[in-house]
């Protein structure tokens, strides 16, 4: 066809720099982890293996692939539970909807580093805020009671509660048994809105016609509506969200960098994080990629998963 | 099989009226159809018999009792979606069971994984399973039964929602614009499986639809919604022939009936479009009034003739066994539509004067509040009505 | 629905959301409030949202000498003045505008012809160029990031404007996007327009723009807010030049920067940082919520 050379002005762009920009870099690190190579030498040694042998028998690696692991683990079913749960609640409202889908969603939008940092603060366990409220309900009997469960019929002193009253509370982030939970909690704080406003647009993509036959066909309670309509109608939007939750968590590194640098004795060590460490901070290039194609392997394994249950569902 | 009945039911929402208090009783038995323009409230007073929506003010019972306050699925009743509504993540059959498990498992026997222990559910399952393959054969759906409605077209989803309805054997069927999805061909065809379906299986049937030809052609009694009230409720015969009401009278018969301004003395005799009708009120209504002449009620007639209504063809509309002619004539709005054998129609053209008269004894008076008026052709006019 | 919710449920589930609200503007009400206390209303949590602002010295200007009687200012307003005089906000925030924007407009300027003869233009080799698009889609850009700063650092641009654009400059996902969108585009439109005697150039930009606004408003929202919050490249890209920094790594600059004690500026700085787009999202929250959904892949 005469009229058109215009595509290859309009793709050649395109194609030259998703070369440039993503695939050579994929092509670089593969190369890059079989070496040694830092910034600034002249050369570098082929190495093989070397670095991928490291990386699954050092102590500190494993110690990276459990809290990235734990880190995902945590977040994407609680984060996930949450989006659910608050979707649900804010579709069956009568009024305020909107109000907290928008509260809710805040933290999506606003800057995870600044608000990491504001945590920090509450969280400091001198002065934050989260231990003062904490300690103030050791001395109100009725919270104290709940909360040690003593209501239920511990020992108060057994329970969390009661023994951190007695003691103290914890460090949060400073303290290697509940830092990578304080980051978690983190995460979930800042994700949840997001999973709550698929699955909201999930809910409203469900026939209100299903409700209603459902309701003709006897499932009278609203328990036995969610069992037979919602939750199977939610389908497609599970898959996504839990594919979307755990590439992003998978991904965390700012709440790590700002607040634990990988501590308390690589606690919270994740994989991007040691990428950035290995890679920019010591140089360790080779090591930093060897992590890089890992990480790649791993968000694949997930994308595979997803397209699986995707087109298992096709039949919607 | 049940009777159903609506005792002034209204239905508002936030202030705006939807329903004006609605007198209905449905017969026990009998395939009786909701009909009117969109928004008139018959789906609304549809959905208040079932129980989906809750109506303002007034009172709804099946076979006596008053059903007010009772749920949905204790009115034993099923209902046919216009969407079909079948769950997309089960198989046909699943499909069929669900309203059969939900009513007869209970809770323990419902129980995911675990109500398969349970003794009692076996027993349950196997009869339910029969329920659903009796069901199946009648409908001839039985090769679809592993599917999922994704992979069915319009017409067997249709038969599958019919099917669910049918396999809990209720006490009366209600069906939302059950036709509406399908194409023209396979409408026309369901209309007759429907109707044979209803005499097969006796049980009273109440039918949502805004076509006026699935409801002259279906139904025992046609029920005439608009605006929120119920217009007129009687056999497709009398409210065809006879509307008491000039919107009924409008809404029903395509081509659409003629209404011409007319102007009624003090003696009862009516004046319309440049002649006057050959009869007299019962009770005289002097001033304007409005007659009604459906287009095969008006024939073509010479010009000399005397009492003739004229008027310029502009349009022919050809449909093989009829024809329709369309005439405007001067001070009447819009044109009035005249129905004539194709071989009387030939020498006529766009442009041509043409004449015609109403057929004795069947033109319909209406009033200025749109009231039919009793109209008593003259007696000498041979043919009666 | 036949579903009549009891005021009970209903107070039951607005109770349940409250103490979800509750967690979740904690920390905006913490950051709002620290920004306005001084340092000793803080430390022992008293004051309440506003603080007492009772005036008070500020020790860092006795200390360079001046008067005490000089240095005597509201908490407030002492936490916002140290905020912009201790850290180069202006300057950071001027960054991140002028990073975010230009992102977005060489996102667009590459993905949209792209896009376009992706969807609507039929040529050799049409699917391989798609399926390179898809390929790219599984490939994190923050994995990568390692190889793409080897690369930047090999041509010399690291500390550079460029090193904060470049990487960004190609967006898949844009693509992606805009050819979804396009394919809803009818082809008579793009016929017509030939038939008037357009250029497939003047297509692009003057028919296919206009009619794609709603999903490049999407777009807009979603790699604004993703590369105005974004820390993790410029932490890689951009070692110790302030001049260059952005926002999130201007704000971790100023922790390190100051001593443990200062909460209250540091709160006004974040505070600074964070406002500009939680108002505008709570401005134009339906738009916001549906951009970052629509656009939820990544």
């Amino acid at each position: 066809m005469g009229r058109s050379k215009a595509h290859y002005w309009f793709v050649g762009p395109a194609i030259l720099l998703m070369l440039l920009l993503l695939i050579a870099p994929v092509v670089v690190a593969a190369a890059l982890s079989m070496t040694d190579y830092s910034l600034g030498n002249s050369g570098f040694n082929w190495i093989g293996w070397e670095n991928y042998e490291k990386l699954f028998t050092r102590r500190s690696y494993s110690k990276m692939f459990t809290a990235s692991l734990t880190y995902v683990l945590l977040v994407v079913p609680i984060s996930v539970a949450l989006g659910l749960g608050s979707a649900l609640l804010i579709s069956s409202l009568r009024i305020g909807g909107e109000l907290y889908k928008a509260i809710f969603f805040l933290p999506v939008m606003a800057t995870l580093l600044a608000m990491a940092i504001v945590w920090e603060f509450a969280l400091n366990p001198i002065v934050g805020v989260v231990n003062d409220i904490l300690r103030s309900g050791c001395d109100k009997s009725v919270i104290y009671g709940f909360l040690s469960g003593s209501w239920l019929g511990y020992d108060p002193l057994e329970s969390w509660y009661g023994s951190a009253c007695e003691k103290k509370f914890p460090l949060w982030l400073g303290d290697r048994k509940y830092a990578l939970g304080t980051i978690a909690f983190i995460g979930i704080w800042q994700a949840f809105g997001f999973n709550m406003v698929l699955y909201l647009a999930g809910l409203t993509s469900v026939p209100r016609e299903l409700y209603q036959a459902a309701q003709m066909d006897g499932a009278d309670s609203a328990w036995e509506r969610f069992k037979l309509v919602t939750w199977p109608m939610l389908g497609p939007t599970h898959v996504f969200v839990i594919t979307i939750s755990s590439i992003r968590s998978f991904q965390v590194f700012d709440t790590v960098e700002a607040l634990t640098e990988g501590g308390p004795s690589k606690s919270t060590y994740v994989m991007i994080y040691a990428m950035f460490e290995k890679g920019v901070r010591q140089n360790l290039l080779g090591m930093g990629s060897a992590i890089t194609i890992v990480f790649l392997i791993f968000v694949l394994i997930l994308t595979l998963v997803q397209v699986y249950f995707v087109n298992r569902k096709v039949h919607y | 099989m049940a009777s159903i009945a609506l005792s002034r039911v209204t239905k508002s929402y936030g202030g705006q009226s939807v329903i004006n208090g609605v007198d209905l009783d449905i017969h026990d038995g009998e395939f009786l159809t909701l009909v009117g323009p969109s928004g008139c409230g018959k789906s609304t007073t549809l959905r208040i018999i079932a129980g989906l929506e809750t109506q303002t003010a007034g009172d709804v019972s099946i076979d006596g009792s008053l059903v007010n306050e009772t749920r949905p699925s204790l009115r034993d009743l099923a209902m046919v979606f216009q969407s079909y509504a079948l769950y997309p993540h089960l198989t046909v059959r699943q499909n069929l069971i669900t309203p059969l498990r939900l009513r007869d498992l209970n809770f323990w026997e419902r129980f995911p994984l675990l109500g398969h222990l349970v003794p009692s559910r076996r027993a349950k399952m196997a009869q339910i399973e029969k329920e659903v393959q009796l069901v199946s054969e009648t409908l001839k759906i039985e090769p679809l039964l592993a599917r999922k409605p994704g992979q069915l077209s319009g017409g067997q989803r249709q038969r599958v929602a019919l099917g669910r309805a049918m396999v809990r054997n209720p006490a009366a069927f209600l069906m939302d614009e059950p036709l509406s999805n399908l194409d023209a061909s396979l409408r026309v065809h369901m209309r007759a499986e429907l109707s044979a379906l209803h005499k097969k299986l006796k049980t009273t049937f109440v039918y949502v639809t805004h076509d006026q030809a699935e409801a002259l052609t279906m139904s025992d009694r046609i029920a005439v919604m608009m605006d929120g009230d119920l217009l007129q409720l009687g056999s497709p015969e009398e409210v065809y022939q006879n509307p008491q009401d000039i919107r009924v009278a409008e809404f029903i018969g395509s081509p659409k009936m003629n209404i011409l301004p007319g102007y009624c003395d003090e003696l009862g005799n009516i004046t319309c479009a440049g002649f006057s009708l050959d009869g007299t009120l019962e009770i005289p209504s002097p001033g304007p009034v409005s007659v009604g002449f459906r287009p095969e009620h008006l024939t073509l007639t010479e010009p000399n003739a005397d009492q003739s209504l004229a008027g310029k063809l502009t349009y022919k509309e050809n449909l093989g066994s009829d024809v329709f002619f369309h005439i405007t004539q001067e001070g009447i709005e819009g044109s009035i539509i005249i129905r004539a054998q194709p071989l009387i129609s030939t020498p006529q053209q766009p442009g041509d004067i043409i004449h015609c008269t109403p057929v004795p004894g069947k033109p319909l008076v209406f009033g200025p509040d749109g009231q039919r008026l009793d109209f008593k052709a003259l007696a000498q006019s041979g043919t009666s009505s | 629905m036949y579903i009549q919710t009891s005021w009970l449920g209903e107070f039951f589930k607005h109770s349940l959301l409250l103490a979800g609200a509750v967690v979740v503007l904690l920390p905006f009400y913490l950051m709002l409030s620290y920004s306005m206390k001084s340092p000793a209303e803080i430390e022992t949590n008293t004051g309440g949202f506003f603080g007492a602002q009772q005036i008070m010295t500020d020790n860092r200007c006795v200390k360079v000498g001046n008067p005490e009687e000089d240095c005597l200012k509201r908490p407030i307003v002492y936490n916002y003045t140290a905020a912009f005089k201790e850290a180069p906000l202006v300057r950071y925030m001027l960054n991140g505008v002028f990073v975010t924007v230009s992102i977005f407009i060489i996102q667009v300027i590459i993905a949209l012809p792209c896009a376009y003869a992706l969807s609507k233009l039929r040529f050799w080799g049409r699917n391989v160029v798609f399926g390179m698009v898809i390929f790219c889609l599984l490939i994190p850009v923050h994995a990568i990031a390692l190889p793409l700063y080897i690369m930047l650092a090999k041509v010399g641009l690291t500390n550079t404007y460029a090193a904060l654009i470049v990487p960004w400059s190609i967006s898949v996902f844009g693509i992606f996007l805009m050819r979804q969108f396009f394919m809803t585009v009818p082809d008579d439109l793009i016929d017509a327009a030939r038939m008037d005697g357009m250029s497939e150039f003047s297509i692009v930009w003057q028919v296919m723009l206009p009619t794609a606004v709603p999903a490049l408003l999407a777009f807009g929202i979603f790699s604004v807010v993703a590369h105005w919050n974004d820390y993790y490249w410029p932490r890689v890209v951009i070692t110790g030049n302030k001049d260059l920094m952005t926002p999130p790594l201007g704000l971790r600059m100023f922790k390190s920067d100051m001593d443990g004690n200062e909460y209250g500026p540091m709160m006004a700085a974040t505070t600074v940082i964070v406002l500009p787009l939680v108002i505008i999202f709570l401005l134009a929250q339906r738009r916001f919520i549906e951009g970052i959904t629509m656009t939820g892949m990544k």
